[in-house]
């Protein structure tokens, strides 16, 4: 075990590609409106024609590069750089317009390597026992887990939960188009040898969440505006003892709000930050106002929500959020196949890339400490420069993936479709997660009902009977629930209650 | 208001065509819930449902999603906090402009598409980038020619040399 882990810190090939993705992470983290997950889309298409690790490890190399870089614009100029630093903005921002950029800079590039360390040390422990539990889920349990995981990413993403169900929908029928891999039966091929194969899911991330952000980015080619005082970066050491209670308590919801399939770094950072502002007696400041401990919260939970969300794609084969759907993309395009028999064949390859997370841990210190003006001047390259060199990565990209322009045509339209979706404040996350997840749920469900003869009621009893899967039913009823008027309103009653007689 | 009509009758309509299209699958029943036919259904069901939610509760004009996409939003108990200044100069242009925008530049990437087959793709990247550039930025002719000659020679030899593309 130990062995494997240190792969990454001994061999300089790997060392390199490592310091490299996490730079580009960094780099493409930071520039708001380019997501992880475009980063990380983008690199798959990139890589294909490398070998498994290599290409792996960068890209687990973006994906902890970019969650960090994400929240530096949030800090330096009240933008955040992904969803999950927004919660940066609410104290990141008033510390730069005191002339304290540097030090908040330093305190979430120490804290984010703290978190992050957090989160793989939950990784490294839970994985190898839930990947040994998940040998005994049946087909009924790995469709509710599925299921759930869409319901999921859509009740705790923007938007409704109608919407996301909608979307969530035509990403699992885009995903059944094809063959059947079951009874070899062609759905909705419409006769085209094309679409025999399914839709490439690649050329459709690329779409939906690189070419689509751009055209959301044309509604607006303003410059930014920035006058930055970076200051010192590192905080007084003191700090670092006083905020350990928070570190730990705000990493332990990062990492479970990273195992909820669906649920990524932007639920845990705010509830982090909330959980902060409720438990934190005597701030550094007030919060809102430049707090050091509000920018602590959120970061540590961002970057440990990465370890959490690995968790159930390593062991279950089940997305964490949208980036994990695609590194699952991408492990799939390798000849892998991430799940419980991933921990069983290939148990080398899961320390490698806790390893790998590790090494990118360091390099996000060597980045994130190092070159603070030089990223304070990147977010400031124009849109015009860099919106075209995104679309011709995303162009690049997804010719890759097979050498045939009709990948960019089918990258083109999602790029629209998910220029439209946002549009409408439509998410676009449950879209891909449905692509991937939609064969393998309608594979489980007719596995879980053949196992019952056939029978729906026998499947449908089948999940109170087995305790795995009650315990499932019971978070999926919860969740549907959850999203009906009345829970709200009685939820809203009850919590204007019960503040009524905490006062 | 209208546009929000149309959409959620779109949605209908595309739910409705999953589940026909379901219906459609050669020699399969989509009463058989051992059948291929059957989840795609189940499926068109529950997108038909939530379209008739959508439907009944309204889509927003797309206006207010961007103008909620623009500014961080504050979480509970936070709104005391001075109202930040805007970090993005408003950019000075109509609706009509921007959706002129957005269509040559999806036409340009469309372009781009169509003419790899047809092209050396060192110089069509570079007609590419310079065009998008020019388009965007309008007036910098030089410093967008100087960047695209760069980018795409740049680029290429990347892209060839460290991630072995095979380009048409």
């Amino acid at each position: 075990m130990l062995d494997q882990i240190l792969v990454p810190f001994t061999d300089l090939h790997l060392m390199f590609l490592i310091a490299m993705g996490t730079l580009f992470g960094v780099v493409k983290g930071l520039l708001p409106g380019l997501s992880v997950t475009m980063a990380v889309t983008l690199l798959v298409s990139l890589t294909y024609t490398w070998d498994t690790i290599p290409a792996i490890v960068t890209m687990i190399a973006v994906y902890y590069g970019g969650v960090y870089g994400g929240a530096r614009s949030s800090i330096l100029i009240n933008v955040p750089g992904s969803a999950s630093s927004l919660a940066h903005t609410f104290d990141g921002y008033p510390l730069t317009k005191r002339g304290e950029a540097g030090v908040a800079i330093g305190i979430t590039t120490i804290y984010a390597v703290i978190g992050g360390a957090i989160g793989l040390l939950f990784l490294g422990l839970a994985a190898p026992y839930l990947g040994e539990l998940a040998l005994g889920f049946g087909a009924r349990d790995y469709f509710l887990i599925m299921f759930l995981g869409l319901l999921l990413v859509g009740g705790l993403s923007e938007g409704s939960m109608a919407k996301a169900i909608f979307v969530a929908g035509v990403g699992v029928t885009l995903g059944i188009v094809g063959m059947d891999s079951l009874t070899g039966v062609e759905r909705f091929t419409f006769g085209n040898l094309e679409l025999k194969s399914g839709v490439n899911y690649i050329a459709c991330m690329l779409g939906l969440f690189g070419l689509s952000e751009v055209f959301v980015q044309l509604h607006n080619m303003g410059k930014i505006k920035a006058d930055v005082i970076i200051g010192k970066v590192l905080p007084p050491l003191i700090y670092l003892i006083k905020f350990m209670p928070l570190t730990i308590r705000t990493a332990i919801i990062g990492v479970v709000v990273g195992i909820l399939p669906g649920a990524g770094g932007e639920i845990s950072s705010l509830i982090a930050y909330d959980h902060a502002k409720k438990t934190v007696k005597n701030p550094t400041r007030p919060f809102g106002k430049g707090a050091y401990e509000g920018l602590v919260a959120p970061e540590v939970a961002v970057m440990s929500t990465n370890g959490g969300s690995m968790i159930p794609m390593l062991t279950l084969g089940i997305p964490g959020d949208a980036v994990t759907a695609v590194l699952i993309g991408a492990m799939t395009i390798h000849g892998l196949k991430p799940g419980p028999m991933l921990m069983l064949e290939t148990p080398e390859l899961f320390w490698i890339i806790l390893g790998s997370a590790l090494v990118s841990l360091i390099f996000i210190i060597v980045w994130g400490l190092s070159a603070i003006s030089f990223f304070a001047r990147v977010i400031l390259i124009p849109k015009y420069i860099l919106m075209p060199i995104i679309v011709f990565f995303t162009v690049i990209g997804s010719y890759g993936i097979n050498n045939s322009v009709h990948d960019v045509y089918w990258m083109i339209a999602f790029g629209v479709i998910g220029y439209l979706l946002k549009l409408y404040s439509f998410p676009t996350g449950p879209m891909v997660l449905g692509i991937i997840l939609g064969p393998q749920m309608d594979v489980y469900l007719r596995r879980a009902i053949i196992t019952e003869e056939g029978s729906i009621l026998g499947f449908l009893t089948s999940l109170f009977v087995h305790p795995i899967s009650l315990i499932l039913t019971i978070f999926v009823l919860f969740t549907l629930l959850a999203q009906t008027d009345t829970y709200k309103k009685m939820s809203k009653q009850l919590f204007q209650k019960f503040s009524k007689k905490s006062a | 208001m209208v546009a929000g009509k149309y959409i959620s009758t779109l949605l209908i309509v595309i739910s409705l065509a999953v589940v026909a299209m379901s219906f459609n699958i050669e020699g399969q029943s989509v009463f058989d819930p051992t059948s291929p036919a059957f989840f795609p259904a189940l499926v068109g069901v529950v997108m038909l449902i939530s379209a008739l939610m959508i439907a009944r509760r309204g889509v927003h004009s797309p206006s207010s999603a961007q103008v909620e996409d623009k500014a961080p939003k504050p979480i509970a108990g936070n709104e005391e906090a001075e109202p930040e200044k805007e970090m993005y100069e408003i950019e000075n242009i109509t609706q009509k402009g921007i959706n002129i925008r957005l269509l040559l530049f999806t036409g340009l990437v469309v372009l781009f598409a169509v003419l790899m087959n047809y092209f050396n793709f060192m110089v069509l990247s570079f007609f590419f980038l310079f065009g998008a550039m020019l388009l965007l930025s309008r007036e910098k002719i030089v410093r967008s020619l100087i960047l695209s000659v760069i980018f795409s020679v740049g680029f290429y030899y990347i892209f060839v040399y460290v991630f072995h593309f095979v380009f048409p």
